[in-house]
């Protein structure tokens, strides 16, 4: 077959791979030299492995490094099953239409951004006037402050993501769920089985692949928790239980230009984050292949 | 008698579930009513009122005030320009890296690692923002849209879609000599119009609520997007007490007038959403389940 219009094809993705990704993965050198803006990354000088010295005894990296892990190891906990949860109550509903109105509003608030999510917090949760907490506090005449509060602002990060990805996160069990072959229940309702003794002793097992794949997934990614949300909700009362990996880049190279310290910082992540990927990614492989 | 005895205590044993999946259903739509209802209400109407159900005072103060702003109709107008020119090529260049790759032409675990790859490590904010700059596209709408031009998840799905095509239409077609070029285009396209539009509907959500990299390349206002400006209003603002910042703004902002932004940049998705929700799904399904 004539094969140069297919690599005519990939041109522009072979281009824009190059010089948006690959060129700026080889500017991490950076983090051995010492790093001027005005004389670049080729034009600046080496220093060997200071920045990591630097960083590593730094008075902010170990915290920073502890709530990223404390907050990821949180949502694991609480996130991760509320989609399961989801798909096996949604799965009780027989009627399709009636499901398809449920997904519908359960997809939505993945779909906005979260600057307006952090904005929603802020007007239902306000001290005085919150839709939540002025209600509350009509009742028991304590105000309650949950964004600018250390004790409760890691919560309100693990609830609003799980308010937010619950919904969209379900979708693959549901259809993980679907794949179920109908014979077992039959043969289980015949032996008397309760719906609750179905779901237990059917529904979950089967889809258990499916559960444990997603989880690997899932530790794969314990570095990332959420930079976009972090960073739209955080502010400095509560920086020292909310600064992880990525907000930590972005305040000590944009608010303190340590261009060279923040990209060791994020290289740090980035080559931690690729190992556990690759780690847990070949487990997820491995459980897919031994149940089948 | 023992049919319909089963079938009250099915109805039973469903009501709690019921019961819990509507009030998660409540939970997550009502926020967006809230900001609707409250968007189009009289301030001085509203003020410590918790559940609301219907605009008190109907009003389009709010709404007109806040799309007066010149900042906020240049912000309105880049992320517009940002999301169509951006989901137009980021489309178009994801179907034509899929294609080759799924005709598997020599190379193809090469282009497909060459992408992976991407999506496990990268080289972080610094460098990109030290590219995006050396290529001086600081303050240029530009930014917004090359660095991003291809999401590797959305290239995996689009390579499943493209991969349900019956290879023997586009073989035959290739013995009658056409090229592929319009193998692709004639043959190809239209019947994976399903999943064209799945990833150009992710593109163009993920362009509509990104603000990270607009927040750190456009120093000037009238470069800013939507949600830049929204994140000054809605969050800064709030966090120094809420007084404006924007020296044209004359007003100090109410909650309702801040709810009236977040209007602006809701609408659009909520008109949209219950049409185009289904190639959300189909599409996530398609790349994670074969992914």
């Amino acid at each position: 077959m004539k094969l140069w219009p297919y690599y005519a094809m990939l041109l522009p993705g072979l281009v824009f791979f190059f010089i948006f990704k690959y060129i700026p993965m080889s500017s991490l050198i950076m983090v051995f030299k010492d790093f001027r803006l005005t004389r670049g990354v080729w034009g600046s000088k080496w220093n060997g492995i200071e920045n990591f010295r630097i960083l590593f005894q730094s008075y902010y990296f170990p915290i920073v490094l502890r709530n990223t892990i404390l907050i990821s190891i949180y949502k694991l906990v609480c996130f991760f099953p509320a989609p399961i949860v989801l798909a096996l109550l949604l799965n009780e509903v027989k009627r399709s239409w009636i499901k398809r109105i449920f997904q519908t509003a359960y997809y939505l608030p993945r779909f906005v951004s979260w600057i307006v999510i952090s904005n929603l917090i802020t007007v239902f949760f306000a001290p005085e006037s919150g839709v939540v907490t002025g209600f509350l506090s009509s009742i028991t005449g304590k105000t309650y402050n949950v964004l600018i509060n250390p004790d409760t602002f890691r919560s309100v990060i693990v609830i609003s993501s799980i308010w937010r990805g619950t919904g969209w996160g379900s979708i693959i069990y549901l259809a993980a769920i679907t794949g179920i072959d109908e014979s077992l229940y039959e043969a289980a309702i015949v032996d008397g089985a309760s719906r609750f003794q179905q779901i237990v002793h059917i529904t979950v097992p089967c889809i258990l692949p499916t559960i444990l794949t997603m989880l690997m997934l899932q530790l794969g990614q314990i570095l990332n928790v959420g930079f976009e949300q972090i960073l739209a909700m955080i502010n400095s009362v509560v920086y020292d239980v909310a600064e992880v990996l990525d907000t930590y880049v972005y305040t000590i190279a944009f608010t303190q230009g340590k261009y060279a310290l923040a990209s060791a910082a994020g290289l740090f992540k980035s080559v931690i984050g690729l190992v556990l990927v690759l780690i847990f990614n070949k487990i997820a492989n491995k459980i897919g292949r031994e149940i089948f | 008698m023992h049919q319909s005895r089963s079938r009250s205590k099915h109805l039973l044993a469903s009501l709690p579930i019921y019961i819990v999946l509507i009030f998660l259903a409540i939970i997550m739509t009502y926020p967006f009513w809230y900001v609707l209802v409250m968007s189009f209400s009289t301030q001085s109407m509203v003020n410590n009122i918790g559940f609301i159900l219907w605009p008190k005072g109907f009003t389009l103060h709010n709404v007109s005030y806040i799309m007066g702003f010149s900042t906020f109709s240049t912000s309105y107008s880049n992320t517009i320009y940002v999301v169509v020119l951006g989901t137009l090529l980021s489309t178009i260049t994801t179907v034509l890296y899929a294609y080759p790759l799924v005709r598997k032409v020599p190379g193809t675990k090469f282009f497909n690692l060459l992408a992976l790859f991407t999506m496990l490590f990268s080289g972080g904010i610094i460098p990109a923002f030290l590219l995006v700059r050396s290529l001086g596209l600081l303050n240029n709408l530009w930014s917004l849209i090359l660095p991003m031009l291809i999401n590797p998840f959305n290239l995996f799905i689009m390579r499943n879609f493209l991969g349900e095509i019956p290879e023997s239409i586009q073989e035959s077609a290739e013995i009658d000599g056409a090229s592929p070029f319009v193998i692709l285009f004639r043959i190809v396209l239209p019947l994976s119009m399903a999943g064209i539009a799945t990833i150009a509907l992710f593109y163009a959500v993920a362009q509509w609520n990104s603000y990270f990299d607009a927040l750190i390349y456009m120093s000037k206002r009238e470069k800013w997007t939507l949600q830049v400006l929204l994140r000054e209003i809605l969050v800064v603002a709030q966090a120094d007490g809420g007084g404006a910042t924007d020296a044209t703004m004359n007003e100090s902002m109410g909650m309702c007038m801040r709810l009236a932004a977040t209007t602006t940049s809701i609408i659009p998705l909520i008109l949209l959403y219950p049409f185009l929700q289904k190639y959300f799904v189909k599409g996530v399904t398609m790349g994670a389940v074969k992914g």
